[in-house]
């Protein structure tokens, strides 16, 4: 890997990180666990290795946006997340922000496509 | 085969549990275990038959080495964070490479002198020991402040005033050269001539501890040509403390001064032990040759120092030169807003 693709790819990977938060959070509005939750994002085109979604998952729980259980399905015991109530009221402010964040970029995006248009 | 799926998986999960939290190790490890299995169930379900060893290595594999798996599980930790960082960089160059380091380089030649050869190899021998010592002793003193004063400094750094940040410094225009550094050049004139004259009027020798240290006749040859610099020296500081816009004539003047200066300390340099002579009837012989040997090693130490001094001074002038036709100064100041 050369040293530009390098510099890129921990830009991407910081782009995406607070991203993926929001993306876990938004389908975990629906009970899951974490197999299926990982299988759930990558159909949506979001990408999670299992290193960076299960440490995500016990530091949301531990600052009390997830609540979890184990259970038993099909004969074996499988920890479900869901959002907490908190994680709720969070979640809502989160995808305000994202929404106001993207409407700028796209401002700056679109100022600077016109501008190199011009030159 | 489902036995060595078992045995695999079970050595990678007692691989990854050596290093996770203790806390919440077991509850970690179910869920791996957990995700694993069904990783390799749907994989089998997509193949149609039973993995093999190579397939189920090729999916651990995949999922990461043991010990990155933890890590990922264990918070970031930092012994000296971002806040104290800077500080503490600084505070370990300062001491390691401006106090220990010239320190043992000023000590060594001394103790030779004193002592012998084997007397300095065990100083020297103590200089890794030095800085290592003086590494961990620095390293420990920031991270206690680390612990202690952190919480503090973020507090500070949420709770300031722009009001109180300091005056920005006024870089003097190109055309003039600070009144008050030419006074200080004029004090510092004056004392050394005199002090030069002075040793000159009352011999060059010295006594201590049965020790006679005479400076032989090189000293008397430089003698002229020192004074002479150092009254330039004077004499251009008296000029500048009346006319501070002669920046080029002081600049120009300053360099001839300082390669006036650097082929003095040159002679001394290359007369080496002859600069010296050392006496003392009550010494033997060996120590007296060895006293000589290493007051010459530190001489030629100083004045190599003092040569840098002046090379380093030579391109200061020169930059004032430079500086005193760009102005950069000036737009400095302007952009300022002065």
């Amino acid at each position: 890997m050369s040293q530009l693709d390098e510099i890129f790819e921990n830009l991407r990977l910081e782009l995406r990180r607070g991203s993926l938060t929001l993306a876990v959070m938004v389908e975990l509005r629906t009970e899951r666990y974490g197999y299926i939750l990982r299988k759930a994002l990558a159909e949506q085109g979001m990408e999670i290795d299992e290193n960076t979604l299960y440490p995500l998952l016990r530091r949301l729980e531990s600052q009390g946006l997830l609540a979890s259980e184990w259970r038993e399905e099909a004969n074996r015991k499988k920890r479900f997340y869901r959002l907490s109530k908190e994680g709720q009221a969070i979640l809502e402010r989160l995808i305000e922000e994202w929404r106001s964040i993207n409407a700028s970029l796209e401002l700056v995006l679109g100022t600077g496509a016109r501008l190199r248009r011009k030159g | 085969m489902k036995q060595t799926m078992a045995d695999l998986v079970d050595r990678y999960l007692h691989s990854v549990r050596i290093t996770l939290p203790g806390e919440q190790r077991e509850d970690i490890l179910a869920e791996l275990r957990q995700d694993i299995d069904s990783q390799l169930e749907e994989r089998e379900q997509e193949l149609g038959w039973t993995l093999s060893e190579d397939d189920i290595a090729a999916i651990l594999k995949k999922r990461g080495h043991p010990s990155f798996v933890a890590s990922r599980y264990v918070p970031q930790r930092y012994l000296i964070g971002p806040a104290m960082y800077p500080i503490y960089v600084f505070v370990l160059k300062l001491v390691l490479l401006w106090v220990i380091i010239p320190g043992f380089a000023l000590t060594a030649p001394i103790v030779y002198a004193t002592s012998g050869n084997s007397a300095m190899l065990a100083v020297l021998t103590k200089l890794p020991t030095a800085l290592f010592s003086a590494f961990g002793i620095i390293t420990l003193i920031f991270v206690a402040c680390e612990r202690s004063w952190v919480a503090g400094i973020h507090a500070a750094w949420a709770d300031w005033d722009p009001r109180k940040l300091p005056p920005v410094p006024v870089f003097p225009p190109p055309d003039r050269l600070p009144r008050s550094a030419a006074v200080g050049e004029l004090i510092s004139g004056v004392f050394w001539a005199g002090v030069w004259i002075y040793v000159a009027s009352h011999g060059f020798s010295v006594n201590f501890s049965g020790v006679h240290c005479s400076f032989p006749r090189i000293w008397r040859e430089v003698f002229w040509p020192e004074l002479g610099l150092l009254l330039a020296w004077t004499v251009l500081a008296g000029i500048v403390v009346f006319k501070p816009e002669h920046v080029r004539l002081y600049a120009i003047a300053r360099i001839v001064i300082d390669c006036g200066c650097t082929i003095v300390t040159a002679v001394l340099f290359f007369a080496g032990g002859a600069a010296v002579a050392i006496s003392g009837p009550q010494l033997p012989a060996e120590a007296l040759a060895r006293a000589q040997y290493g007051v010459a090693l530190g001489l030629r130490i100083t004045w190599i120092s003092v040569i840098v001094l002046f090379l380093i001074d030579m391109l200061v002038q020169i930059a004032r030169l430079r500086r005193s036709r760009s102005k950069p100064a000036w737009e400095m100041n302007s952009a300022l807003g002065r």
